[in-house]
């Protein structure tokens, strides 16, 4: 049989339904698999943090309570105090992150495997960076902020407003994209055994790792902006 | 594959922001407010604590203080009470000497009244006597001159004062 052609298939996002105004608008599968993964987060979001109480509380809440603070800590200690408006952004994409690359392991195709998603994501990424260095420098120190080091530097500095989010979208959409290409090659190769365990490292584990790499190098970029 | 599909893109950045939105009032203000609220809990019970402990410390400084004066006031009130009795005592004690000076000088005075009035009154008595008996004797006697002078020397005797004993 044909891999080539079939993992061409697999990535082409298809349209699940189209809105009948306007002359048609496209729901492709990316933006069905975001609305379930809302679902869940909101849902799950909103149970979670039910019934929480200052004193006796319960088991539940203190996980839920102990994780916040670790990440919070973490990012924290990355973006540094001036970018602490920034770290429920950095948690929730994180979560998302996570959550959507885990979905592969289901036998959905996440959202990080469309490239448009993860285009998205790092331009929000770069949109907020800057904002943040905006807010925290003001217009003409963030404008001078291109001049540093040196003022050599300035036409990387401004090359880097687009390498930084297109690195940013490549890896994680490459990262998605090789473990799934991998990933039906070897469902291929041996149909049996292999690909629930090797699924495991590349859905799940890369799937974390990516999610981590895309939200550290995020925050490492506003605590560079707000520096 | 790499195909964009601008309503795609435009429902992902929807998604994306309604998901932030969402989220950060659904999970992050929740958990952040509890835990908020409690370091406001824990800060005023520190602040409390430190407060109360001021305090203390600041009662049992004012007792100390109170103390140590009530040791040299009580020192001092002793000190008062002791002159006080004393000069009470002296007054006391003078006073009484002085009353018992005067009754004693009183009853003397009394005393050597008396006396004087007793030894009138014996003479007088004792004239009396002296003057009856002698009266008898010479009524009845006939040894006229003898008793004349006995009465005579008698008379005399008497009316010196010493006959007290005679009698």
């Amino acid at each position: 049989m044909d891999i080539g052609a079939e993992i061409a298939k697999e990535l082409e996002i298809e349209t699940v339904f189209t809105i009948p105004v306007f002359g048609g608008i496209p729901v492709t599968e990316t933006v069905v698999v975001m609305w379930i993964i809302m679902a869940i987060m909101i849902i799950g979001g909103f149970l979670i943090t039910r019934n929480f109480k200052i004193k006796d509380c319960s088991k539940r809440q203190l996980i839920v309570e102990s994780a916040y603070t670790m990440l919070e800590n973490f990012f924290k200690g990355i973006v540094g105090e001036r970018g602490a408006a920034y770290v429920p952004y950095l948690i929730i994409l994180m979560c998302f992150l996570i959550i959507s690359d885990l979905f592969g392991v289901f036998g959905v195709k996440p959202p990080t495997k469309d490239v448009s998603f993860t285009g998205v994501l790092a331009v929000f990424s770069i949109v907020i960076v800057q904002m943040a260095g905006i807010k925290a420098n003001r217009p003409s120190g963030w404008l001078k902020s291109f001049a540093k080091p040196t003022p050599v530097v300035l036409p990387i500095n401004i090359l880097e407003l687009g390498i930084k989010p297109l690195s940013l979208c490549m890896r994680l959409f490459g990262n998605v994209l090789g473990a799934f290409v991998i990933m039906k090659l070897i469902e291929c190769v041996v149909p049996v055994f292999a690909p629930p365990v090797l699924s495991l490292y590349f859905d799940l584990f890369d799937g974390c790792i990516q999610a981590y790499v895309f939200t550290f190098l995020t925050a490492l970029y506003i605590q560079e902006a707000v520096e | 594959m790499l195909k964009i599909i601008p309503w795609d893109i435009l429902f992902i950045i929807i998604n994306l922001i309604v998901l932030y939105v969402i989220l950060r009032l659904v999970l992050i203000k929740p958990i952040r407010g509890i835990i908020e609220q409690r370091q406001q809990i824990i800060d005023s019970g520190l602040q409390n604590a430190a407060e109360s402990e001021k305090n203390a410390k600041a009662i049992e400084a004012e007792w100390k203080e109170k103390l140590d004066s009530a040791g040299t006031q009580s020192a001092e009130m002793i000190e008062k009470a002791k002159l006080d009795a004393k000069a009470e005592y002296e007054k006391l004690v003078s006073e009484a000497k002085g009353e018992a000076e005067r009754i004693v000088s009183k009853a003397r005075k009394n005393m050597d009244e008396e006396r004087e009035k007793v030894v009138q009154e014996l003479q007088t008595q004792a004239a009396g006597i002296a003057l009856d008996t002698a009266r008898k004797v010479l009524e009845s006697s006939d040894l006229a001159d003898v008793n004349k002078s006995l009465y005579d020397k008698f008379l005399t005797e008497s009316g010196d004062g010493h006959g007290s004993e005679s009698n």
